[in-house]
């Protein structure tokens, strides 16, 4: 994907938008966060995060085929690399009240166009249907 | 379900009416008075017809509390009856003419399962209102349905909310496949929807929210060990797996008209937050700044300028932090409403 509301979204915050293997974004990135879950896109990860950078995983994925590396394959890039690989999911309640905070100082233009599609509650099954350009679909039980 | 009249109720009410009606065209043809006693009567005639359209109604709904009495007082003696033939009796006399035809052994089989529903009320009362809801039997593909559902159990909470909005994800989809959740405890289906925005109705005596607040539910609840993790509110690193969650396991979620939360699990958000996305979905459909005066909360009220000068401060504040960082931030919202249970084990 290189047009449609998601590189918008990233271009409004001043970052460059890149599409494609991580071997071509043309500089070792310090920070991954792997949001996809295919394993294809996990192995690349590991292979081109930076020295001494950190790679969080929050995808759940399951099967794909294998990439060609083995778990030691990529336990020694990691260990030769000083690399820290981290899971994530869910938050504890400090994270949840943080994210209050950053919400309040947030843009809120940019914010509201992370909503992409607004469906009725009878809807829902519609609102399940994922389409290419959606960002956030949510429910409208209320006027906000 | 009762309708609010049965047909032969409807048809006499309209007969009724209309003589009425016709009853005092006819009268006003035949008197001679000047125009002031005319509007008089009709005015008159007027407020006895509110009248008895409101004495009306209330014989009505008195009548109907009085059949639900005595429907719940026969189901009462029915299931209390030591002796299985009185029992009999009063379901053949709660039938009139169909009673008469019915063999005891009919009888009893509807005794017996007169006596296999659930606990009768006290005493008759109006149902509880219900609200619409998004059910789901957890783990049978295609059992998600838009439906009526009961009013939120003070149980799961002393905070009242009215739903405003609830983001679809991943695992909402997963679960409407049948591939993952967990319905409560003694209940067959679960309402949906983990990601969710809402409005105080009720804050309930405890907590400091008030009337209007804008909140987030957090969505899991510590195991009940509780193992090491949980027992310090760090349940998102939960140890043995048991931990439960609303919308996914084991507590019905967000999609619902109303829903109830404990106070310690509302997260309050910026009341300009759900006005922000309003405000802009409102401007690029209209062109028109619609949210101005629906009364969001004191977040806005206070400034004088309104949504719009909210939105272009953060404008501005968003072209500094553009310069003053190199990378991007990684979205702000991402944080608030993301829950996926992570503990793998627990799907087995």
């Amino acid at each position: 994907m290189t047009s449609g509301p998601k590189p918008e979204l990233v271009r409004a915050l001043g970052a460059t938008y890149h599409s494609g293997a991580i071997a071509d974004v043309g500089f070792e990135p310090d920070i991954i966060v792997e949001c996809t879950g295919v394993g294809q896109v996990i192995a690349e990860s590991f292979r081109h995060i930076g020295a001494g950078g950190v790679v969080c995983l929050t995808g759940i994925g399951s099967g794909g085929r294998t990439t060609g590396l083995t778990v030691a394959d990529v336990a020694s890039e990691i260990v030769l690399q000083n690399n820290v690989v981290v899971g994530s999911v869910n938050a504890n309640k400090r994270h949840w009240y943080k994210a209050a905070q950053s919400l309040e100082r947030a843009d809120r233009e940019w914010l509201s166009r992370l909503v992409s599609r607004r469906e009725r509650p009878e809807h829902f099954a519609r609102a399940l249907q994922r389409s290419p350009e959606d960002v956030k679909v949510v429910l409208q039980f209320a006027e906000a | 379900m009762k309708r609010a009249l049965e047909p032969i109720d409807r048809v006499l009410e309209v007969l009724f009416g209309l003589i009425m009606v016709l009853t005092f065209t006819g009268s006003l043809s035949v008197a001679e008075a000047g125009r002031e006693d005319v509007r008089t009567m009709l005015v008159g005639a007027l407020g006895c017809n509110l009248a008895w359209g409101i004495i009306d109604a209330i014989f009505y709904l008195m009548g109907c509390l009085a059949e639900k009495s005595r429907g719940l007082s026969t189901l009462r003696s029915v299931r209390e009856a030591t002796d299985p033939e009185r029992a009999q009796r009063l379901i053949a006399d709660a039938l009139p003419l169909v009673g008469s035809v019915l063999e005891p052994a009919e009888l009893e089989a509807m005794r017996l399962r007169l006596k296999q529903l659930p606990e009768p009320p006290e005493r008759a009362g109006w149902d509880k209102l219900r609200m619409k809801a998004i059910t789901v039997e957890p783990k049978k593909p295609g059992s998600a349905r838009y439906e009526d559902a009961p009013e939120p159990d003070e149980r799961d909470g002393s905070v009242l909310v009215e739903a405003v909005a609830v983001g679809v994800c991943g695992t909402d989809a997963e679960i409407v496949e049948g591939k993952y959740g967990w319905a409560p405890p003694g209940k067959g289906r679960l309402v949906l929807g983990h990601e969710s925005l809402g409005r105080v109705i009720d804050p309930g005596p405890r907590g400091g929210l008030k009337k209007g607040d804008l909140v987030v539910g957090i969505v899991r609840r510590p195991d009940p060990v509780p193992c090491p993790n949980c027992a310090v509110g760090e349940w998102d690193m939960c140890r043995n797996g048991e931990y439960t969650e609303r919308g996914i396991k084991q507590i019905d979620g967000f999609m619902s008209e109303r829903w109830r939360i404990e106070p310690e699990y509302a997260v309050k958000v910026d009341s300009s937050l759900g006005c922000s996305a309003c405000y802009s979905a409102a401007r690029r459909a209209t062109g028109a700044d619609h949210c101005r005066g629906q009364g969001v909360g004191a977040g806005v009220a206070r400034r004088p300028a309104g949504v719009l000068g909210a939105a272009a401060r953060a404008r501005h504040r968003r072209r500094a932090d553009r310069v003053a960082s190199g990378p991007p931030r990684p979205a702000a919202g991402s944080g608030r409403a993301r829950s996926r249970p992570h503990d793998l084990r627990a799907q087995a």
